[in-house]
């Protein structure tokens, strides 16, 4: 097994997508604190305007409030990793596929659960390295510019855990894709088309989840002035369907990178232990698969 | 006899085609053995069966002793290295990275020897250059290299002579020659080019639809049809009788031709055909081709 490690840290030093990915993560850090720099900036601007001239600016004091919190910078790149982790894991895999070396480590002895977990571990590695990358990135700006990291939420560190389980579970998913579906091009379109699939479904859930249980219809004119007609909205989904909802979007990956990339996973106690079962039955899956599977 | 691979009743499917039915071969310890057979013929499939690449559906495989089914069977495969059908290097790194890569994989303790595989195989003032730039004869001598690199005891070559130019597979069946000779490697190579296989193998197997259907050495095919002498006389009776005293092997071809199998004193021959007042007209040496041999064993007149 160790071999196949050092064979494989001696590639991922040469690979040009994992690099490539590497710093499109760091730019992507730069550019969004950047951006909330500016943001912020603007805001600050409109408060200092509104109280010279003794506006109400409580709506812009919470505006900047909600938007100098870390949460939503920091877990940003949670929304992001799939698809990172999918292209690299397309390529490096497949790689072996498309010259061939895979056979290499079979004639050299090396047993396919070995091979496969083998792959498995440089996905996790490589997602895991552009995650890190791009957190410690963030903190470290985060304390030249605000002083520090501040969250909103009261569990950061369990986001974080989440944050990095979910990544281990995208992992297990590519590599499972990559190892069964031989070459790159195939790899890659194949891993890109399930990730688009299940966001679809997750980001479909996700929006029916987060409809609201009443809706404006109307408005009444009265003395004390005009209230709305707030009815029951016809589209909000309650009972067991809103249970099955909230389960599928919490076990996928897909589902659980929307949440965390937004800041704001309803049940982030359970998104790791869910985490932890999909990759383990995709693995296993994934693993028996591979063992049968006819080698060119 | 010591065997390095033996195959059982070996079958292989794919869908309804069967790749494999039944094939049973042997090669020695210590010989080239040049397998043969036409495209579609099962001899990648039975390479990539014993490489590990594909479980057999029926039968069974033993390198050096040990049966496929055992677990010892992984270990055993280290003594092999194989080039199926194209080599198996990384185009973007020189041809020491893919050496040192292979090692790495192989768990080998240290680099050393990586130059001298660059130096057998002549690709040792490639320098930085990238393989995916070299020309197919130094992929595929880059392809034999990285077989090469766990000293093997067995070598496997699927048509490692394909594309290659007339100077690039004379290098490669000297250095396959040499490997055998100095190191006493055992190698199975298969070909299309029986011309360039015969100049090789010490043993050969034909495999049609699957099937092995006759393994024979060199020695025994050089006997049975392999090279003869045909002469021709004004007096066939006079050179039947010369050559029945002499108790040499021969076949009548004409009226006045003869092929002989046997070696013979040239000088003491055609003296006693001139003490018989017969002349010898044409003396050539001459070869059953493999090829013939081949076409023959699949049933006469195709042509491949």
């Amino acid at each position: 097994m160790s071999n196949l490690f050092l064979a494989g840290m001696a590639r991922l030093k040469k690979d040009k997508i994992f690099w490539c990915l590497l710093a499109v993560m760091t730019a992507s850090a730069l550019f969004l604190v950047i951006s909330r720099q500016d943001s912020l900036g603007r805001t600050e601007r409109i408060i200092e305007e509104g109280i010279r001239t003794g506006a109400d600016v409580s709506f812009y004091t919470q505006i900047w409030e909600e938007s100098s919190a870390s949460d939503g910078l920091f877990f940003m790149w949670a929304s992001v990793i799939g698809q990172a982790v999918a292209v690299f894991g397309a390529f490096y895999i497949g790689a072996d596929y498309s010259y061939g070396t895979i056979r290499n480590k079979i004639i050299a002895g090396h047993r396919r659960n070995r091979i496969y977990f083998s792959g498995f571990v440089f996905c996790c590695m490589a997602g895991l390295t552009m995650g890190t990358i791009y957190m410690a990135l963030v903190t470290v700006l985060e304390i030249f510019l605000m002083g520090g990291l501040q969250f909103h939420t009261a569990v950061p560190l369990l986001l974080l855990w989440d944050c990095l389980m979910m990544t281990v579970a995208f992992a297990a998913v590519t590599n499972m894709i990559s190892m069964l579906i031989p070459g790159r091009s195939y790899g890659l379109i194949v891993n890109l088309a399930v990730l688009a699939l299940l966001m679809f479904v997750a980001g479909v859930m996700i929006e029916s989840l987060n409809a609201p249980e009443y809706i404006k219809t109307g408005l009444i004119s009265s003395e004390e002035g005009t209230i709305p007609i707030m009815e029951r909205n016809p589209g909000y989904i309650t009972g067991i369907l809103r249970t099955v909802f909230r389960t599928v979007v919490d076990i996928l990956p897909c589902g659980q990178a929307i949440q965390l990339g937004s800041g704001g996973p309803e049940n982030p106690d359970r998104l790791w232990i869910y985490s932890a079962a999909v990759t383990m039955v995709v693995h296993g899956a994934g693993c028996a698969a591979f063992r049968r599977k006819n080698l060119k | 006899m010591e065997y390095m691979l033996t195959t059982e009743n070996l079958s292989k499917r794919y869908g309804r085609f069967r790749a494999l039915d039944g094939c049973t071969m042997r090669v020695e310890k210590g010989a080239i053995y040049g397998f043969v057979g036409k495209n579609g013929a099962g001899k990648t499939s039975l390479i990539r069966l014993i490489c590990g690449l594909q479980e057999p559906d029926h039968g069974t495989y033993t390198l050096c002793g040990i049966k496929n089914t055992d677990r010892e069977i992984h270990k055993v495969r280290r003594r092999m290295g194989v080039m199926v059908e194209a080599p198996s290097i990384w185009p973007d790194m020189t041809a020491e990275e893919n050496l040192r890569q292979q090692y790495r994989i192989l768990g080998l303790p240290s680099m050393e020897g990586v130059r001298e595989l660059l130096e057998m195989v002549d690709l040792r003032d490639t320098g930085r250059k990238k393989a995916g730039h070299f020309s197919l004869g130094m992929r595929q001598r880059l392809g034999i290299a990285v077989a090469l690199a766990g000293s093997p005891d067995f070598l496997v070559l699927d048509e490692p002579v394909n594309g290659l130019d007339p100077e690039g597979i004379i290098e490669i069946r000297e250095l396959l020659l040499k490997l055998n000779r100095q190191r006493q490697i055992t190698i199975l190579i298969s070909s299309h080019i029986l011309d360039e296989l015969s100049r090789l193998a010490t043993h050969y197997g034909f495999i049609d639809r699957g099937r092995i259907l006759r393994e024979i050495s060199a020695a025994e095919w050089e006997r049975s049809c392999g090279r003869h002498t045909r002469i021709t006389v004004s007096d066939m009776t006079a050179l039947s009788r010369v050559l029945e005293e002499r108790q040499i092997r021969y076949t009548v071809c004409s009226d006045h031709a003869a092929d002989i199998y046997d070696r013979l004193n040239v000088t003491d021959l055609v003296t006693a055909l001139a003490c018989e007042n017969c002349r010898v007209e044409t003396i050539e040496e001459r070869e059953d081709s493999l090829e013939s041999y081949y076409v023959n064993l699949l049933g006469g007149g195709r042509h491949e």
